[in-house]
Order: C-alpha cells, then sequence, then structure tokens
C-alpha cells in the first residue's frame, strides 16, 4: 500500500510518462554567467598557464590537473589529443621547461548547458632560467569550454590552432564576447563608482575591440562598433585623427591582412564623471607561421580612452594613442 | 635589467632616504614586515569554518591595481610616487637573488629611473583568495619599446627589445583606500622558486 507521499510521486511520475512532449518542449533557461564566474574562470586559465609553465617540474602536474574536468579533451599540435586531467597532467609534468603561455584577448560567454565557452589569443614564449633571453617561439587562438563542478570551474575541452594550421584565423563569431552578467546581489552599490558589472563589460569591449582591429571583421565593422556613433580616434599629438564611419578604416589601414597582432596588457579602468577613462597597453607582435620561423615584435600602443555606457553598453567615445616603436 | 634597478635603487637608498632600513646584502632573505597595513574591514568573505574568497569586485579592483601598477612603475609617474602608492607603507618589493625595496620612499626611488617608455608587460595573473586578503601570481616581461636604444628583432643580428621574463608572487591586502601590494616577489625566468608556496 502506497503512502500520501508514495502516491504523490507515483502520480506524478504517471503524469511525467503522460506527457513527455510538454517536458521536452520546455524552453531551456536562458545561458548566464554572474560576475564571479567571470572572474573564477580567469583563474582557472591562470592556473593551467602557471602549471604548465612553472609548477609542472615541482608538482607533477598537480597545478595542471587542477585546471581540467577527470574528462576533459585537449586538442594539442600533438598528433592524439589528451585525454582527462590525469593524463593532461602527465604531459605538462614531462614538457620541456621554459615555456611560458601569454594568454590575451580572452573573450567568455555563457554556454546552453550552463558551462561557458572561450576565444582568446595565445602567445608562446621560452624562457631561461634566470630570466633571460626571452624568444617568442609562436602563438594561436585558443577555443576552450568550462563545467562548473563541485571543485569550482574546470576545462573540460581546449582546442589549440597554432598560427598556419588554419587558412585564416577562427575568429570569434560576432555574437561572442557580448554578454554582460548581471551585479552581484551582494555588491554594495557605490555612488560614481564601477561594478564588477561594469569592469567585465568594459574589458570585455577592448578585446572585441583588439579583435576587432586584428581580423578587420565586416569590412571593420566590428572595430567600429566598439565606438559611439561619434567616437573619435586620435594619435597623441594629433597629427592622426578619425571619427564616426570613418573607424571602420582603421583595420586595414594597420594591418596588411587579418593576423593575430594585438596583446594588450596593463589594463586599467576607473570611473569618471562621463563614465570610465581606460589605460592599456599594447604590444603588436608578427607571427610567421611554420617551426623555426622569425616571430618579431613591431611595435606597441598605450591607449587613453573616454567610455560612456550606452543604450548598447559600453562604447569608446574617444581614443588617444601613442604609438611605440621597437626599431630604434 | 630588473635585478641590476632593484640594487641601485636599494643602494641608493641606504645611503639617502633611511639607513637605519637599510637592506641585507644582495641575496639575503627577504625582510619581513611587521606592521600590519589598515584594514578597511572585511576585505573577503572568510568564517573560521570556511575558507577565504573574494568577490568579483575583488578580482576586478586587484586586476586594476596591477594595471596601474606598471603603469606607474614605467612612467616613474610624480617621481615614482604613483608607484609606490600601489603598495602599503610598509610594502616590499624583493627579487631574487637580490635585496628588499621597502616602503614607500625606497619603492618610489625605483620608479622614478623611469620615464616615457613601454617596458613592464603582464600577463596570465591569477589571483587566490588567501587568509590576508588575495595571492598573485603573474608574469612579467621586460620589453622595452621606443627607449631610444634598441632595436627590433626583425634583422639578423638585431637585438631583442625582450630584456627579460619572470615570475611575480604578491601578497595583497585590502586598506583604507582599496587593495594594496604588501610584498611582491620576482623570480626571474620560468621556474617558480621551491620557496614558495603553491597555488592552494
Amino acid at each position: 500500500m502506497l503512502t500520501p507521499m508514495r502516491s504523490s510521486i507515483a502520480l506524478g511520475g504517471v503524469v511525467l510518462l503522460l506527457q513527455p512532449a510538454a517536458t521536452t518542449q520546455a524552453p531551456a533557461p536562458p545561458a548566464t554567467l554572474t560576475v564571479l564566474d567571470y572572474a573564477e574562470i580567469k583563474t582557472v586559465v591562470g592556473r593551467y598557464n602557471l602549471g604548465w609553465d612553472n609548477t609542472a617540474r615541482l608538482d607533477n602536474g598537480a597545478q595542471v590537473a587542477k585546471a581540467f574536468t577527470t574528462d576533459a579533451i585537449f586538442y594539442s599540435p600533438a598528433p592524439e589529443p589528451w585525454l582527462g586531467s590525469a593524463g593532461i597532467a602527465a604531459q605538462a609534468a614531462k614538457a620541456k621547461p621554459g615555456i611560458s603561455h601569454w594568454v590575451s584577448n580572452l573573450i567568455i560567454d555563457p554556454a546552453p548547458d550552463g558551462g561557458a565557452t572561450s576565444w582568446s589569443s595565445l602567445l608562446l614564449t621560452n624562457v631561461a632560467d634566470g630570466g633571460r633571453p626571452v624568444a617568442f617561439t609562436g602563438g594561436g587562438i585558443l577555443h576552450e569550454a568550462f563545467a562548473k563542478t563541485p571543485d569550482g570551474w574546470r576545462l573540460k575541452y581546449r582546442r589549440y590552432e597554432p598560427v598556419g594550421r588554419t587558412p585564416t584565423p577562427n575568429w570569434p563569431k560576432a555574437e561572442q564576447g557580448l554578454f554582460v552578467p548581471a551585479p552581484d546581489p551582494n555588491e554594495r552599490p557605490r555612488a560614481g563608482r564601477l561594478t564588477s558589472s561594469d569592469y567585465i563589460a568594459i574589458e570585455q569591449l577592448y578585446i572585441r575591440n583588439n579583435i576587432g582591429l586584428d581580423s578587420n571583421a565586416e569590412e571593420g565593422q566590428r572595430f567600429a562598433q566598439t565606438f559611439t556613433p561619434d567616437g573619435v580616434m586620435v594619435s597623441e599629438d594629433g597629427r592622426d585623427r578619425t571619427e564616426g564611419r570613418m573607424l571602420a578604416q582603421v583595420p586595414q589601414t594597420v594591418l596588411k591582412e587579418p593576423a593575430l597582432h594585438t596583446w594588450m596588457t596593463n589594463l586599467t579602468i576607473d570611473s569618471s564623471r562621463e563614465g570610465a577613462i581606460g589605460h592599456a597597453d599594447i604590444l603588436n607582435a608578427h607571427l610567421v607561421p611554420g617551426p623555426n620561423a622569425r616571430h618579431t615584435i613591431t611595435g606597441g600602443r598605450r591607449y587613453t580612452d573616454v567610455l560612456v555606457k550606452t543604450r548598447e553598453g559600453w562604447r569608446f567615445k574617444k581614443r588617444t594613442y601613442k604609438a611605440y616603436a621597437a626599431a630604434p | 635589467m630588473l635585478n641590476n634597478l632593484i640594487t641601485i635603487a636599494a643602494l641608493v637608498s641606504w645611503f639617502i632616504i633611511a639607513p637605519e632600513a637599510a637592506l641585507a646584502p644582495a641575496g639575503a632573505k627577504p625582510s619581513r614586515t611587521t606592521a600590519a597595513p589598515q584594514r578597511a574591514g572585511p576585505a573577503h568573505q572568510e568564517t573560521a569554518s570556511r575558507p577565504p574568497t573574494l568577490t568579483a569586485l575583488d578580482y576586478a579592483e586587484i586586476q586594476m591595481l596591477y594595471g596601474r601598477s606598471h603603469i606607474d612603475f614605467d612612467s616613474g609617474a610624480e617621481r615614482g610616487r604613483a608607484f609606490a602608492r600601489t603598495f602599503t607603507p610598509d610594502g616590499v618589493f624583493v627579487a631574487q637573488g637580490g635585496a628588499a625595496v621597502t616602503g614607500h620612499q625606497q619603492l618610489a626611488a625605483l620608479a622614478a629611473r623611469n620615464a616615457s617608455c613601454l617596458q613592464t608587460w603582464l600577463t596570465n595573473l591569477m589571483i587566490e583568495p588567501s587568509a590576508e586578503g588575495a595571492i598573485g601570481w603573474a608574469y612579467v616581461w621586460q620589453i622595452e619599446l621606443a627607449c631610444g636604444s634598441r632595436s627590433a628583432v626583425a634583422e639578423p643580428g638585431a637585438k631583442s627589445p625582450v630584456r627579460e621574463g619572470g615570475t611575480y608572487r604578491d601578497v595583497i591586502v585590502k586598506t583604507a583606500d582599496g587593495w594594496r601590494f604588501k610584498r611582491r616577489s620576482y623570480t626571474p625566468g620560468h621556474t617558480v622558486s621551491k620557496d614558495e608556496k603553491l597555488p592552494a
């Protein structure tokens, strides 16, 4: 004899069995990520790099293992994929010392399965013990997927495409890097100060701007769309000035052809009366396909940006840049 | 180069700033500070039974601290004082094999030598919560652009603008003025020192 509770469960089961279509057709909740998810996913990326580059020979790949799910799959340039956190950690433990990963332009998006996906550009260097010499040894694109486990975020998929592996770089799609997480509900509002959500949205804007420049996607429109319609880009000495619709012409004037070119660092964002002021340093590298290729540092830029929050999100209103040459 | 700068700044400071705080010779263990920085209340969520955590805003503000620190270091703004302010008043910067640079005056002297070139490039920042606030791990590259005396790597025989690469391990605390470096350790090269506690 069924107790009332068991009867209810049994009845519920019958209802579910009779209405499978209703269950399967229920709309899935929209994919979402919190601001803390962004921060923690970035930490996973950092842990992998630090683990592979610096600690794997001390801890037998333990840090690397902590960055992956037990069933992760990693498509490196090796002929066969590396499988599972233990298998990937074993590769790290026996890797040649000196490799350093510089991951830049990391865009993170929610995935329908409750996880996240990312796109980033990778610059590989080799650093001798003692800090020098440093050689740039290659680079490419990383495509990754993350899962949230009871132990926190973990990489479950990673694919590295070195420069030259594909005919043209697999740039992110137009919709990538646009998601803005809601602010942390426990975050106290601070008058005139930016929220964690603002910081993330502005960082992602910078990254879309960098990728828009490198890719010249949609004939420069993706780069231009990171500015307000009346946005301005001007050199520090005022001699070069581009504004409005002409901003779409910038990528093709900077690069002969789309390529991984822009590595960003030292991003700082401060609130301002108008919205925010941002600074970023850009290293420009020219990567050449193939083994033993000679990669070059071609220069750099420092950006000083006025940012405003529009109905479409944060945008650059004015960018002032100073170019730095690598040549004497 | 960074080691040389730190050594020079420390020696200069020994004579002109704070001889009583003069630091151990090169290779000595870093000095330990005793005065705890002023705390602005709980910088992070921590209880006796739960491990410390950081909020999303903490992560963002610490990332901004790193960016500001390097821009201020390269520019030498305010005779280095802008860089010094990214540390607590008793903050320490020590490079492996070199003397420690302690306190705002010495830290400012370290940065005041720089001007008008991009040289410090931070990558791979990893922030982890700690009982004291946070631990930051990061790579730092010395790549000198437009300093007037370097050349590009494009031509055979040309000198590379890339001078050095290494790793920071930073102890970061939340003060009344926001997040600040309390202690920065720099290890050149790719191997973390066995003396450093690895990430949790």
